[in-house]
């Protein structure tokens, strides 16, 4: 557990441009609900950040199940984007969040970029609200997983058109369904993102061998959990050295070791996801196994540790 | 006694029965999940101490046996369920629970309404609970148990439904426990004199053939799904079945595992 004394906060502290979290462990939207879903199991609170599930203007009601399969040491997921829109998360959602003492993070979704402005816009009035994650690479498994985040052009688009829309930080979230990540992280940081995340789901599918039918009805879905870790490690690791921007890392985390590896390789912070789904007190343990690793050895803070890759 | 919300627990297994070939019983030791628990509820157990298989298993709570022990029923399906035959008395699983909702018992001062269990193949697992809360809580309603399952062998939870004095037919699709047929071909048994509350649970043909009864004789009913789970504890979304509205979906482990009939498509 960590000790919560004036020590353990200031080597766990990580600042994220204008963002100050309590330590670098934050929820991966669409693994953590808002919140609620988690109480029972640990304080919420102890939490660098929570990134809710994603909201788009109007709520959609997700796919038809079978929505999830697993797969070896990870899991598909079809959810579809399910959510109670815009207006439901203010009325809904926020006071929920609003009592929180961490970082709330709201994921935002769109179809097109007029959308993405109305959620940019109307998110910047709620003080709840600490950031704003772009989901700019959710496999739209519908029209064969192409999304805005697969080309530099239309990725640095949507951002520039969102910065143009809020003063909030604007973390960018990528897909790693591309052919160079760099160029979609170095349009992104042009087009105005205060820090970027990575990454996404890679997409995946799985058939039942007895039906001989998908096991998703979208047939392909994204693929998440222990199995992504290496391509996941590898992407950020390119680009935090790329841009200049901070980064957060994302893929297969469900250890205090998988997040380190994750901060060595340039990483400001982790996101956590799937592990949630297994363990819910995951993001307990890892936080206080980053503390224990940094006490050990002798790193004064995460930022000293972030970016020490020797080779 | 008010339900308790669920926690995350390290259990001592105190028991790993093998029934039958496929079918075990697990018991294990936990008073928060015993005490807190009602019937339909489940739990989420992590079946490797690795990363694979990745995700935990849903099972529902088959029985309390007391303050601090309770029991799952299973049937070997595939690698969660194979390394759980595997585990032995003093192992310690990874168990959340209790998860979800509950049956809805007719009010023990309704006496006129009687209790019908209906059962296909495991689908008896949650039921066996609900039987022992109704002798409890119901004890001048009549109660009947219909359990089917493809054949004599799977039958295995029935003595336990009799062990309690409980009225209690089976019958099996190949016909060896000396009725053939499934389940609904029971229901001719029913004293439709009097009004019944039907509680199912088991295959998906089986509860359209439920549903389909129930909506032409009018009997209230309430049904336990069984679905592909991630999480279970309603974060991840991925557990929906359709509304009969329309309206979207239900999500299984929290708007269910028991839903009314009537909210249901069928």
């Amino acid at each position: 557990m960590v000790k919560v004394d004036g020590a353990s906060e200031k080597l766990l502290r990580v600042t994220l441009g204008d963002l100050i979290l309590k330590n670098p462990v934050m929820t991966a939207s669409g693994t953590f609900g808002y919140g609620q879903e988690f109480t029972p199991y640990f304080d919420v609170n102890t939490l660098g950040a929570i990134v809710v599930k994603g909201i788009s203007v109007l709520p959609r009601r997700g796919n038809p199940p079978p929505r999830i399969a697993e797969t070896a040491c990870g899991m598909l997921n079809s959810i579809g984007l399910q959510n109670d829109g815009l207006d439901d998360f203010v009325k809904r959602k926020i006071p929920y969040l609003q009592s929180l003492n961490t970082c709330v993070i709201a994921n935002i979704l769109g179809d097109s970029i007029e959308e993405y402005q109305i959620l940019a816009e109307r998110l910047s009035l709620e003080s709840a609200i600490d950031a704003i994650e772009v989901n700019i690479s959710c496999p739209n498994v519908k029209h064969g997983g192409v999304a805005f985040g697969v080309n530099s052009k239309m990725a640095h688009e949507v951002v520039s058109s969102i910065r143009s829309s809020t003063d909030k930080h604007l973390m960018v979230k990528l897909s790693p369904n591309v052919t160079n990540i760099v160029d979609i992280a170095k349009a992104v940081e042009d087009g105005g993102a205060d820090s970027i995340s990575l990454i996404n789901t890679l997409l995946g599918m799985a058939i039942d061998i007895h039906t001989r039918k998908p096991k998703l009805t979208t047939i392909v879905g994204g693929l998440s959990g222990p199995a992504i870790k290496p391509v996941a490690l590898r992407m950020v690791w390119q680009v935090s050295q790329a841009v200049k921007l901070p980064v957060i890392g994302i893929g297969g985390i469900s250890s205090a070791d998988d997040a380190l590896e994750f901060i060595i390789a340039g990483a400001s912070a982790v996101q956590v996801g799937t592990s949630n789904l297994i363990n819910p007190t995951s993001c307990r343990s890892i936080i206080s196994g980053i503390h224990d690793y940094l006490v050990h050895h002798n790193f004064g803070s995460v930022a000293k540790l972030r970016s020490s890759l020797i080779c | 006694m008010n339900h308790s919300p669920p926690n995350d627990f390290r259990c001592r297994v105190l028991d790993n029965e093998r029934l039958t070939e496929h079918i075990y019983r697990l018991t294990l030791e936990s008073s928060p999940i015993a005490l807190g628990c009602k019937p339909g509820q489940f739990v989420m157990i992590r079946t490797s101490s690795s990363l694979d298989p990745l995700l935990r298993r849903p099972f529902s709570i088959h029985r309390v046996l007391s303050d601090d022990s309770f029991q799952i029923l299973y049937r070997i399906v595939g690698k969660g369920t194979t390394n759980l035959s595997r585990v032995t008395r003093d192992d310690i699983l990874a168990v959340i629970g209790p998860l979800g909702n509950f049956f809805q018992l007719p009010s023990a001062r309704d006496s006129n309404t009687g209790i019908c269990l209906v059962a296909g193949g495991m689908g008896v697992a949650p039921l066996l609970f609900l039987a022992e809360t109704a002798l409890r809580q119901c004890p001048r309603n009549p109660i009947i148990v219909f359990i089917g399952a493809r054949s004599e062998e799977e039958l295995v939870a029935s003595t336990s439904f009799r062990s309690l004095g409980l009225e209690t037919y089976e019958i099996s699709d190949d016909g060896s426990c000396g009725r053939q047929g499934v389940v609904c071909d029971l229901f001719p048994l029913l004293d439709l004199t009097k009004q019944w509350k039907f509680f199912g649970c088991g295959p998906t043909p089986m509860l359209r053939a439920l549903a389909s009864y129930c909506s032409h004789s009018h009997h209230l009913c309430e049904i336990s799904l069984e679905t592909m789970m991630a999480c279970g504890l309603g974060a991840c979304l991925g557990c929906v079945t359709p509304r009969r509205d329309d309206a979207g979906y239900w999500h299984v482990c929290k708007d269910g595992p028991v839903f009314n009939l009537e909210v249901l498509p069928w």
